[in-house]
């Protein structure tokens, strides 16, 4: 089996809750199975999935280890789009700890509810020292926004920051890709691919279209276009 | 002369003034299609109250079925379309799709399908459907030549449409044009979208349209795009116009050479 | 076994039910003709259908009998015993053997016809009318016939003379039930081939018609007739039947919907002459129809509009009628609006539902909102069966093809957008369904194609064995 030079680093797990269709664990196995070097597991305001896919390298049945990167998705209460949140030293995990728990505590303790997290995209500027962050955006976006969101980040204390590109499927990736690259160009930030993944395997996707119902409070019958069925892709399970 | 008879004539005579004057009436009625040349041609725009037929060879349809979407769209004003076609179409090249109608900015909601099992059954209902003022176009799509389509029937249906002021759209796909009392007659080719690596610029609806016959101006040939946020015709932005309002003889023109090279 | 026999068969002591070598040995020349239960019971319903001339509500009584409930008719044909003399005549003319009978209830009347013709009970005579008929002329069946006899009960009048509780104590309550209906006392509804309709007119002719003229003013008089009867309630017709009655006893009914309740006669007028001009098989009159009955077999409370204030209104009445005339000619399934669908599969994405009915709900649907300054995603025709197309072997393992052949053509691949991955919905329990990739396509002469590849490269398409096959591809439409 040929190595791919490839690092998957926008891994959603089931500690995403209710997004994530696959356990860390898996993603580790599978990862192991495809050869691929290094996996980055970023879930939504939580850093507990890396957790629990730390210690799985330890399993014998892992024959190829790869390199597990820490990270987290931020994922914003103001409409910015997510930032995928990798710390590059011990200081900047702290700060990304640091940040996590104030989403979660909030300024004011009453008002967010039990695993809520409110994070601004200013309190992200705030910790980003030491940070590499990548911007993801959503399938339709407002370029506008999305330069404007780059020269902050830009502007601020980040070890790196990075424009992700990911095919969506959605019938329109290369005009897409087209308009993230002169995006990418104009802001002057590189352009990294990555496939955001919700499970480790094509087996998995009723339980993420459940999942999706659940979160949408609806059932599977009714969902119908809502659900993001075209968003059923793998990475680690492609070769 | 008896009175009966004498009252007859009266609502004969009066039957050939309301034709012969509807033309006059309707004359002004013409819908900018938003090609500023075609619509110099077209003395303004396409003519409501009348017929107008669209010809293309059978693997044009769909580009021919965009074009007369596209006229239906801006003549019908927000009035709802009688679609009639006939069964065997729809094997050859597919049914109309509502996405891909709402696809194109137009409005899915006001389109009532007739499915005709033959051509005399989809005629006959064209004839009575013109004739219904509340609606704002009629579309008739036939596949192939067809002995019925002859010129008593073109004059029926040109009489329904000036007499209701609804206008009549014949789709006729892998058929030749022949003598009928239509207002225009075009000849639609799917066009290329244009030249260059830019990802952003093809997929829009493109038409090598060209205008063989018009009652009241020239003919010509012209790319025009549909542009589906403005629901309108337009010169095509990026590709560079190489027959302007060319006379119809002219098959040899620039544009069908590069076609042909393409 | 005979199935049937006749009077002279019977007569000689042959019996229902009785093996065929038995009856050959009683009488040795017998006539055999082979069952057609089918054919029976076709032959029964056109009796009833030529019954309907005397009353709407005629019901089956399988295997050989009718129920004619004609409540309110009999005047019309001259006092009951006309109707009765009428019936029988005409059926006997036709070559059945008739037996008819007229009584209070339903179950009455068919014990008299299995003693005696021609027959009519006043009301409150059934007992005594019955009174001396055998037992076996109720009709309970086989085991309880016999069960009568068993216990000295010869006719109706004994069984009659035993306080019901005895009878129902030993055959039973449903027994005691049809002898109560036989005797009079209450009555099982019959059951009507057809519902009655709301409303009903007829004209008989003593002399048949046959002209079109003087069918289409019977129509057009029945009709006026119809809407006064309906206006007074304020109703309108959504569905209307004509039935003619040819004088040889065919009858045929044509029917006509609308999507909105007629209130005039002009419309129901020009919604039968549009269906009677195209019927397939042209309105016969053979020897003329001595009857034309119209009937309004679904209406509707007419709410008034003040119309005139809105030209809105008015121009969807228009359209709403336009559509029930061209649905009178060719049929309502032919006239179709569309309903978007909830759903991802691009051939299901749309109903394609009868106008009449759904006009107003197609004219409120909501469909999916395009996205501005993005061209259509949709192809404008869609084959409602994905055509294969021949793709040499893919040099980019999940990508489209640079050339195809489509309909003995090949097309040259010029620009390709997509693909986007359309996932079969696992909910849905129609087999194993693959995930599709479809590509946005233009050839090298500017034509526009949708096409798809049928299941993920080296993912989902097996063979027979499991091994990894490339998988088919298919145009599903074509863009403008």
């Amino acid at each position: 089996m040929t190595t791919p030079a490839y690092a998957e680093i926008g891994i959603t797990t089931n500690f995403s809750f209710l997004r994530g269709g696959s356990d860390p664990r898996a993603y580790v196995h599978q990862a192991s199975i495809l050869g691929i070097p290094a996996i980055g597991i970023a879930d939504h305001n939580t850093l507990a999935g890396v957790v629990r896919a730390y210690k799985e390298l330890d399993n014998d049945k892992v024959l190829h280890k790869p390199k597990l990167l820490i990270g987290a998705r931020i994922v914003f209460v103001d409409g910015t789009p997510d930032v995928l949140v990798y710390p590059r030293d011990r200081a900047a995990y702290g700060r990304l700890c640091q940040l996590l728990t104030r989403g979660k505590r909030g300024d004011d303790i009453t008002r967010i509810e039990k695993g809520e997290c409110h994070l601004a995209f200013a309190d992200l500027l705030e910790f980003s020292e030491g940070q590499l962050l990548v911007l993801t955006l959503p399938h339709r976006f407002d370029p506008a926004q999305a330069l404007d969101v780059l020269a902050k980040l830009k502007g601020s204390r980040a070890a790196g920051v990075w424009l992700a590109a990911s095919l969506v499927y959605r019938g329109d990736d290369r005009r897409r890709l087209a308009r993230l690259d002169d995006l990418a160009t104009t802001a002057k930030v590189p352009l990294l691919a990555t496939n955001e993944v919700l499970y480790h395997h094509p087996g998995r996707r009723p339980l993420q279209d459940v999942l999706t119902c659940i979160r949408e409070k609806s059932t599977i019958d009714a969902i119908g276009r809502n659900i993001s069925a075209a968003r059923s892709t793998t990475s680690c399970a492609r070769r | 002369m008896s009175g009966a008879r004498i009252s007859a004539l009266a609502t004969l005579r009066s039957q050939i003034e309301r034709i012969e004057t509807a033309e006059v009436v309707h004359q002004h009625d013409r819908v900018a299609l938003g090609h500023s040349e075609a619509d110099t041609a077209l003395k303004g725009g396409l003519a409501r109250a009348a017929i107008h037929e669209v010809f293309c060879e059978g693997r044009q349809g769909a580009a021919a079925t965009g074009f007369v979407m596209g006229l239906a769209g801006r003549v019908s004003a927000r009035r709802p379309l009688l679609w009639v076609r006939q069964d065997f179409s729809e094997i050859e090249t597919g049914a109309l799709s509502m996405s891909g109608l709402s696809e194109l900015g137009l409005d899915p909601r006001r389109v009532v399908m007739v499915r005709a099992a033959d051509v005399e059954s989809a005629l006959r209902t064209s004839a009575d459907a013109l004739a219904c003022d509340a609606l704002g176009a009629v579309v008739l799509e036939l596949w192939g030549e067809t002995r019925q389509f002859d010129l008593v029937a073109s004059r029926k249906l040109t009489l329904a449409a000036q007499s209701s002021g609804v206008t009549g759209l014949m789709l006729r796909m892998a058929a030749q044009p022949l003598p009928s009392t239509a207002e225009t007659r075009w000849m639609l080719r799917a066009a290329h979208s244009p030249p260059g690596s830019a990802w952003s610029a093809w997929g829009a609806p493109r038409f090598d349209a060209e205008l063989l016959r018009n009652r009241h101006g020239p003919c010509g040939r012209w790319i025009m795009e549909w542009n589906c946020d403005e629901c309108q015709f337009s010169e095509p932005s990026t590709y560079p116009q190489p027959v302007a309002a060319a006379p119809a003889h002219r098959q040899d023109s620039a544009v069908f050479r590069q076609r042909r090279a393409g | 076994m005979i199935h049937a026999l006749d009077e002279a068969a019977e007569r000689l002591g042959l019996y229902i039910g009785q093996p065929l070598a038995n009856a050959r040995a009683m009488c040795p020349d017998l006539k055999v003709f082979d069952a057609d239960v089918a054919a029976d019971a076709k032959t029964l319903s056109d009796i009833a259908d030529w019954c309907d001339r005397f009353t709407p509500l005629v019901a089956l009584d399988v295997p050989h009998g009718l129920f004619l409930d004609i409540t309110g008719c009999a005047h019309l044909f001259g006092g009951e015993a006309a109707l009765l003399r009428t019936l029988v005549r005409a059926l006997d003319r036709q070559g059945f053997a008739v037996s008819a009978a007229i009584a209070g209830t339903s179950v009455c009347a068919r014990t008299l016809t299995r003693q005696a013709t021609g027959t009519i009970v006043a009301d409150g005579g059934e007992a005594a009318a019955i009174d001396q008929f055998p037992v076996s002329a109720l009709g309970a069946g086989e085991a309880i016939t016999t069960g009568l006899r068993r216990a000295g009960l010869k006719t109706i009048g004994d069984v009659a003379s035993r306080s019901s509780h005895e009878i129902t104590a030993r055959f039973g309550a449903r027994f005691s039930t049809l002898l109560a209906h036989a005797l009079g006392q209450g009555d099982a509804p019959i059951n009507p081939r057809k519902p009655l309709p709301d409303y009903i007119v007829e004209k008989r002719f003593a002399e048949p018609i046959a002209t079109d003229t003087m069918i289409a003013m019977t129509l057009s008089r029945l009709a006026d007739t119809l809407i006064a009867s309906m206006e007074k309630q304020g109703k309108g017709a959504r569905r209307l039947e004509a039935a003619f009655f040819r004088t040889d006893g065919v009858v045929r009914a044509i029917t006509v919907e609308t999507g909105r309740p007629v209130t005039r006669s002009a419309v129901i007028d020009r919604l039968f002459r549009e269906r009677l001009d195209a019927l397939a098989d042209p309105l016969d009159p053979g020897f003329g129809f001595d009857m034309v009955r119209l009937s309004a077999s679904r209406t509707e409370i007419v709410v008034q509009e003040q119309r005139d204030l809105d030209a809105h209104v008015h121009d969807n009445d228009e359209i709403a009628a336009l559509i029930d005339r061209i649905a009178a000619r060719i049929g309502g399934k032919r006239v179709v609006v569309h309903l978007p669908q909830d759903t991802h599969i691009p051939e299901r994405a749309v109903w394609s539902a009868p106008a009449q009915h759904h006009l107003a709900a197609a004219m409120q649907a909501e469909w999916p909102v395009r996205t501005e300054s993005e061209p259509p995603l949709r192809p404008l025709r869609l084959f409602d069966k994905p055509e294969p197309i021949k793709v040499p072997f893919a040099t980019v393992p999940d990508g489209p093809p640079h050339q195809f052949t489509w309909r003995r053509a090949l097309h040259a691949v010029v620009r390709v957008e997509g693909p986007e991955r359309i996932a079969m919905e696992w909910w849905q329990q129609d087999g194993k369904q693959l995930t599709r990739d479809y590509f946005r396509i233009e050839d090298a002469e500017g034509l526009r194609f949708w096409i798809f590849r049928d299941g993920l490269y080296e993912g989902e398409t097996f063979d027979g064995e499991g091994k990894p096959v490339s998988p088919n591809w298919y145009v599903h439409g074509l863009f403008a």
